[in-house]
């Protein structure tokens, strides 16, 4: 056992074996499930024009997100992490299967705490509420996207690099636990086995995520272990039927507006309260936080 | 949840997973170390090298130089910088050292990053200066190697040669302890 997670590996092995997850998934899982989906809704007679120019928004945003992120990656982002991975960081790990699975639970962990944060501050529920603002739950939600979508992982990966970690790596595990949460926006898949629930995100988890229903809200906040949010109180288990949305529904399927209603709310927000330091507390107090 | 106890929980996690995969790092080193029968510095090895490699490392590779355009050779100076492996074949040390080059406010300078032994199996090294390129332009050029002899580090002049973009050699001669190494990159 020891052996075999000390033992060197190559990096073309490592990064082909994420290219098979991370990148042909869309192709051998994702798109394959969706079709399913779709069929799914024809049958139960919901495949309607919402959904169909709701699925297209998704798709907008995904292209969007994708193009800031390019954009952000070629100006700096990459940059600063090769910085970080030579000058701010431990020791560097060698490259081996103890390496690359603390790497991907820290990401995970990462991702639960980027995700808690886009929930609990203005500016990032401005951009996260995009995600949350379709009324449907398939997999077609999980590519919706916002503005800043792209900006908030690198505070929470940056650290994991100062840790001794490959940028590359850190990079390639990110997406791996991003591909692995695009699975669960689903209803077709009902709850997995106890040992499967208490461990893992599942479809029933992330469900109870997107619920507009109140003992839903801000909750499961998790990629790929539920035990983050067993171990930080924001568990809650699937009971009541989930309502999909949140509470100020967008009622739109404009892409341009879903893509930036958050930020639009924000603004609007914003300049209705009094006073620099308010309009700066809007930015990071929770999302319904007024002066008093 | 207070919110001590939600940063003590997410530090003790943190500590808990990356601390691990440093301790696993080092103890596997550790004790792949001690079973190989190795002495604490590879680099000392690196000395007591035959004449037989290092006129076969020569020979072998000084060829190919010739068919490189001098062009393609000023663009891969900005290449230096990266992962370069060097394979030892001694009676004292069979296996390869991976260097990593870093750029340094214009100096390349070349750093310890991995042990390898034959099978494959890898250990990090503790990211000592081994090298320092004072130039490289073309296909020569000239650096500052450290290497530890007896406990002793002895800073001393050697050749690098470029032999094609992702090859170069460096030689030294010290008091009679020589050799040629041939850096590949990875
Ligand atoms: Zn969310
Ligand atoms: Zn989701």
């Amino acid at each position: 056992m020891i052996e075999f997670l000390s033992k060197h590996l190559e990096w073309a092995n490592v990064e082909y074996w994420f290219y098979i997850f991370n990148d042909l998934s869309l192709v051998y899982i994702i798109l394959p499930f969706f079709v399913l989906e779709l069929i799914r809704y024809a049958y139960l007679k919901r495949l309607n024009k919402d959904l169909v120019l709701d699925s297209l928004a998704n798709a907008f945003t995904f292209v969007a997100f994708y193009a800031i992120e390019i954009i952000l990656g070629i100006l700096a982002v990459t940059k600063v992490y090769f910085w970080v991975h030579e000058n701010l960081s431990l020791p560097h790990l060698p490259l081996n299967w103890m390496t690359i699975i603390t790497c991907i639970l820290l990401a995970d962990f990462a991702y639960y705490w980027d995700h808690r944060t886009m929930h609990r501050i203005g500016l990032g529920w401005a951009t996260h509420t995009v995600h949350h603002s379709s009324e449907h739950f398939n997999m077609s939600v999980a590519y919706r996207f916002g503005p800043l979508d792209a900006v908030f992982p690198i505070l929470f990966s940056l650290p994991i690099v100062m840790l001794g970690y490959d940028p590359i790596l850190v990079l390639l595990a990110e997406v791996f636990v991003q591909v692995f949460q695009t699975l669960l926006h689903t209803e077709i898949i009902g709850k997995l086995g106890k040992p499967i629930e208490y461990i893992f995100n599942t479809p029933s988890h992330h469900r109870v995520h997107h619920g507009s229903n109140r003992q839903y809200w801000d909750k499961n906040y998790a990629g790929i272990l539920i035990i983050w949010d067993r171990l930080l109180g924001t568990f809650e288990p699937e009971v009541e039927t989930v309502r999909y949305g949140i509470s100020e529904p967008l009622n739109s399927n404009n892409p341009f507006k879903v893509f930036l209603h958050g930020i639009g709310r924000l603004y609007r927000k914003m300049k209705g309260l009094k006073g620099f330091k308010n309009k700066m507390l809007a930015l990071i107090k929770p999302p319904d936080w007024e002066p008093s | 949840m207070k919110n001590s106890t939600l940063f003590f929980r997410t530090l003790a996690l943190v500590v808990f997973i990356a601390g691990g995969a440093h301790l696993f790092s080092y103890l596997s080193y550790d004790g792949e170390m001690v079973a190989n029968g190795a002495a604490e510095s590879q680099l000392e090895k690196e000395i007591i090298t035959d004449e037989k490699e290092e006129n076969m490392l020569v020979n072998d590779k000084t060829p190919e130089k010739d068919a490189l355009p001098a062009k393609a050779v000023e663009v891969d100076k900005e290449t230096l910088t990266g992962q370069w492996k060097v394979e030892y074949d001694t009676e004292d040390y069979k296996g390869s050292i991976v260097y990593r080059i870093k750029n340094e406010s214009g100096k390349h300078k070349a750093y310890t990053h991995e042990y390898r032994d034959p099978a494959g199996n890898a250990q990090k090294a503790e990211g000592d200066l081994v090298l320092v390129i004072d130039r490289f332009e073309g296909e020569t050029g000239k650096g500052t190697y450290t290497i530890e002899y007896e406990g002793k580090s002895y800073e001393i002049e050697a050749k690098l040669k470029r032999v094609n973009a992702k090859t170069f050699t460096l030689s030294y001669d010290y008091y009679g302890y020589g050799d040629t190494e041939t850096w590949k990159k990875l």
